[in-house]
């Protein structure tokens, strides 16, 4: 018995210190890109060899991009080329002291140019896309309504992007209250429903910090049409990622403290000229399908060089719910591009 | 200290101050409040720095001052009670803060495992 006790305690520590990382947490490139008071960790994954790097900007603001990795329709995308998942400032795993005065939108815009100079730097000028999902889509105009800098990109794409939210926040509204009235039409959730009804009667212009609409659209399905496709955060992620609790508290921060609910880039982007591909799922209830539509339509590629495809099975997030299509759409754009 | 592989390492110096309740058969219970210095360093790749005309250099990545508030429960026991060597085995869990941390504090939770050896003629 007396030495029962002292096996029992050795055995939990070692399972303690030999639980190990797994091995899609130690691949690939990994560094940090310091900017403006934030390190932010870049995990380069995949293909390098190809010379060709898909940066993908993640949503939010305060979102991350280390939870998509491992996604299957990155991972098929990684057998082609590099994938570079950034962490935003006050996003994600990103470390450091930024106050609110540097979370501007030309704050995130100065870290993604800087971004691409370092992967230009460190990968020999590889053929560099975009692809923009949220508000990754509105970061990624944003920073190609410049000349000189779309000249550093290859191509560009938009998943369920937020590069107009005027637009998308009352399409989005409208959505919600749709989907209120047919609930509360077949006698369900009444009164939940009639709660969300009558919050939008009182609150007729949202913000980007209005949690409750965000609640609304998820219970409606507006993010995943089946909410076993999300992306959740397993404690193996938790403890052997290079994510951690921080994901939450800066996506807490920064949602509280970037308001984007008054941009509006539509009229701007015929100054983009790039190969563009616009991917959207259908069912999307906090950027709602029309947008695509409105980016295709603003866009000042010619119109051989740009296209729309539209995802029938998927809400906000079409590369968690149909990963081979999406995958497919993207390599073929980008292979036609490179 | 304490380390996340690609994410940070924490090096911290503080002091603690708490309780602790002995029980007759070797089991104990404590509580803890702590402040300490943290040291938190980026690890798993190098940091650069990119100046406005697109010149990409290398910096030494120190990381960041921080204070470290903190609080601790936890329970062991005394094995000498059971007329062995003077060694308690404990488990402790901690909350701490990581402050400032985008100019407010990251909260932490540490899980702690351990095994202490009383000097002759120490304290409890």
């Amino acid at each position: 018995m007396k030495y029962g006790i002292y096996i029992g305690f050795c055995l939990c520590l070692c399972w303690l210190l030999g639980s190990c990382t797994p091995e899609e947490y130690k691949e690939g490139d990994f560094f940090y890109l310091r900017n403006n008071k934030a390190d932010m960790p870049v995990w380069v994954r995949g293909n390098i060899a190809s010379e060709t790097l898909v940066i993908y900007i993640h949503g939010g603001p305060g979102g991350t991009s280390f939870s998509r990795v491992g996604l299957e329709s990155y991972e098929l995308i990684e057998d082609h080329f590099g994938m570079v998942y950034w962490e935003q400032r006050a996003s994600g795993a990103s470390q450091g002291n930024v106050s609110t005065d540097e979370l501007e939108v030309s704050d995130f815009v100065e870290d993604l140019d800087k971004l691409i100079d370092l992967l230009n730097h460190q990968y020999n000028s590889p053929s560099i896309f975009l692809m923009g999902h949220s508000w990754g889509g509105g970061l990624g105009t944003e920073y190609l309504l410049d000349a000189d800098r779309q000249a550093k990109v290859s191509g560009w794409i938009e998943v369920d992007g937020s590069h107009n939210n005027l637009l998308g926040d009352s399409l989005s509204v409208m959505w919600v209250c749709e989907k209120a009235n047919d609930f509360i039409a077949n006698g369900e959730d009444i009164d939940f429903w009639q709660y969300a009804l009558d919050w939008y009667h009182s609150h007729p212009a949202i913000l980007t910090s209005d949690l409750e609409h965000y609640t609304f659209v998820r219970k409606a399905g507006g993010y995943y049409v089946e909410s076993a496709n999300s992306t959740t955060y397993s404690m193996d992620f938790l403890l052997h990622s290079p994510g951690s609790l921080a994901i939450a508290f800066n996506a807490l921060y920064t949602l509280n403290n970037v308001d984007i609910s008054t941009i509006d880039l539509s009229n701007r982007m015929q100054d983009i000229t790039l190969p563009s591909l616009i991917i959207w799922g259908e069912h999307d209830g906090i950027i709602p399908v029309p947008l695509a539509q409105d980016a295709y339509d603003h866009l000042g590629t010619p119109a051989s060089d740009k296209s729309i495809i539209l995802f029938d099975q998927s809400a906000h997030c079409p590369q968690n719910e149909e990963p081979q299509k999406f995958a497919t759409a993207i390599i073929d754009f980008v292979n036609q591009y490179k | 200290m304490c380390t996340h592989r690609r994410n940070h390492t924490a090096v911290f110096l503080g002091v603690e101050s708490g309780q602790r309740m002995l029980f007759p058969f070797g089991l104990f219970l404590d509580h803890k409040l702590g402040l300490a210095y943290l040291q938190s360093i980026p690890i798993g790749g190098p940091t650069y720095v990119v100046d406005a005309i697109g010149d990409v250099k290398e910096v030494r990545n120190l990381g960041r001052a921080h204070i470290m508030p903190s609080v601790t429960l936890g329970l062991g026991w005394d094995l000498e009670k059971h007329g062995l060597p003077p060694i308690r085995l404990f488990g402790r869990t901690q909350i701490f803060w990581q402050l400032p941390f985008n100019t407010t504090s990251l909260v932490h939770f540490g899980v702690l495992v351990g095994v202490s050896w009383r000097i002759k003629g120490g304290l409890n």
